[in-house]
């Protein structure tokens, strides 16, 4: 019987959007502070799960990793961050970082046995957008009905096959063409806030170009959602997104500004009824507001 | 590691005409009757999402675990034991993701005729030899794998 021992990541490397190249990710404990240690391509390997009472295998297990606060196997501190201004760390202003690597498993029988999947893994960390992601994105600006198909559109932050693979782009398009992972907030002229799933996900090409808020790309994302609006004025949409990594949602940056200006209308009847029986008629006429 | 009853730790092997080792499962003699000692071969893999975003530093990482085991007895290379380690994970991948689905492939026909992807249409879940949980039973025709280059998926 197999028990599982640990899973480590290794070869971790981070693409460095201004030289175009994937680098070894180097880590820094607080207490040593002086020395990084390197997680590339033969270096050390950050710890995902490691138990020294090896349990039985599961099918699945979910495991947490913080890339500011994470333990290396074999090394002598336990307060890891690839986040830093020196050592070659990853710099806290890059934007979107993103991550890739292989996962070490190590499964004890009679002695222990290490297999490394030698399937690359891209994970992006700390995802960022521009002030307003929506701004420029081309959403819907107006509505003239109480309840209109509404374009939210905005730029979220992507992966490029050439940065990547074809096999990662999939992965990507198919976690944000999930409609469950979106929410869409309305916030109405008197105050409240209705709630909306959207009803269609379209996806632009991811473009590397003019991505600098983003990192080393963006992609244009628009959700389709039949909105009502009861009355005239301004409508604030926000979106949140729940990824893969089973985190709380996020919110993507700023907001959609819609204008309503819908058709209402009033209804009134004869000012005054008189019925012999309890029995009344009413007739109802509307008019444009 | 024992390889075999037998008790040996090294498991005899060859170049062949292209360079590639071969690598040459044990025989036995019992009773005067001679066996080839088959290999199981364990291979245990993590996976998870391809690609995953966080909007934080902190990350959950589900790992799926799989478990690829191939029963050999014929010559092999290396580079083909990887080769069905990769079809045997994909297969179970494509078919139930995460669960130990088995597979059986058990050649009827003259199995030095056929390429690995044919091999795998011997898939059979139902076949009463299932108790070799989790195996790809490959055979190969021996001759042909050492005489010739290295199958290159």
């Amino acid at each position: 019987m197999a028990n599982l021992k640990r899973v480590l990541l290794s070869d971790v490397q981070w693409y460095d959007v201004s030289t175009g190249t994937w680098k070894d990710v180097q880590a820094v404990s607080p207490s040593t502070g002086e020395t990084a240690v390197s997680l590339g391509v033969g270096g050390s390997k950050a710890i995902l799960y490691t138990n020294n009472t090896p349990i039985n295998m599961p099918t699945e297990l979910t495991q947490s990793i913080n890339w500011a606060d994470f333990e290396i196997y074999l090394a002598a501190d336990t307060h890891y961050s690839i986040f830093g201004a020196s050592l070659g760390r990853i710099t806290v202003a890059t934007k979107s970082p993103l991550l890739r690597y292989h996962i070490e498993t190590t499964v004890y029988t009679t002695e222990d046995v290490v297999t490394t999947n030698s399937t690359w893994h891209y994970m992006m960390t700390k995802a960022s957008f521009a002030s307003n992601a929506f701004t420029g994105a081309g959403g819907t600006s107006a509505a003239t009905d109480t309840t209109t198909t509404t374009s939210i559109k905005f730029w979220f932050p992507a992966i490029t096959a050439g940065i990547t693979n074809a096999t990662a782009v999939a992965a990507q398009a198919a976690l944000l063409q999930t409609i469950s992972n979106w929410k869409i907030y309305v916030l109405r002229p008197d105050g409240s806030t209705k709630e909306y799933t959207p009803s269609s996900i379209t996806l632009g090409s991811p473009d590397p170009g003019t991505a600098t808020d983003y990192g080393s790309a963006k992609i244009s994302v628009s959700l389709s959602a039949s909105i009502s609006y009861p009355t005239d004025g301004s409508y604030v949409i926000t979106v949140a997104f729940t990824s893969n990594d089973q985190d709380p949602a996020f919110a993507i940056a700023g907001s959609q500004a819609i204008t309503a200006n819908v058709t209402m209308y009033t209804g009134s009847t004869q000012q005054y009824i008189v019925s012999s029986d309890s029995d009344v008629s009413v007739t109802i006429a509307f008019a444009q507001a | 590691m024992k390889l075999s009853a037998t008790g040996r730790t090294a498991i005899a092997s060859t170049m062949n005409r292209s360079r590639t080792r071969i690598f040459i499962p044990e025989k036995v003699q019992i009773t005067g009757l001679r066996y080839v000692v088959p290999y199981h071969l364990l291979r245990f893999a993590a996976t998870s999402a391809t690609y995953s975003v966080t909007g934080a530093a902190q990350a959950n990482v589900t790992l799926r675990f799989g478990v690829s085991s191939i029963t050999i007895i014929e010559p092999f290379s290396m580079a083909l034991l990887e080769h069905y380690y990769q079809l045997a994970a994909g297969q179970r991948q494509a078919t139930s993701p995460g669960s130990d689905r088995q597979l059986l492939a058990v050649s009827k026909q003259n199995p030095g005729q056929l390429n690995p992807d044919q091999l795998l249409k011997y898939f059979d879940a139902k076949d009463p030899q299932k108790k070799i949980d989790g195996s790809l039973i490959i055979r190969l025709a021996a001759g042909k794998l050492i005489n010739q280059k290295d199958y290159k998926p």
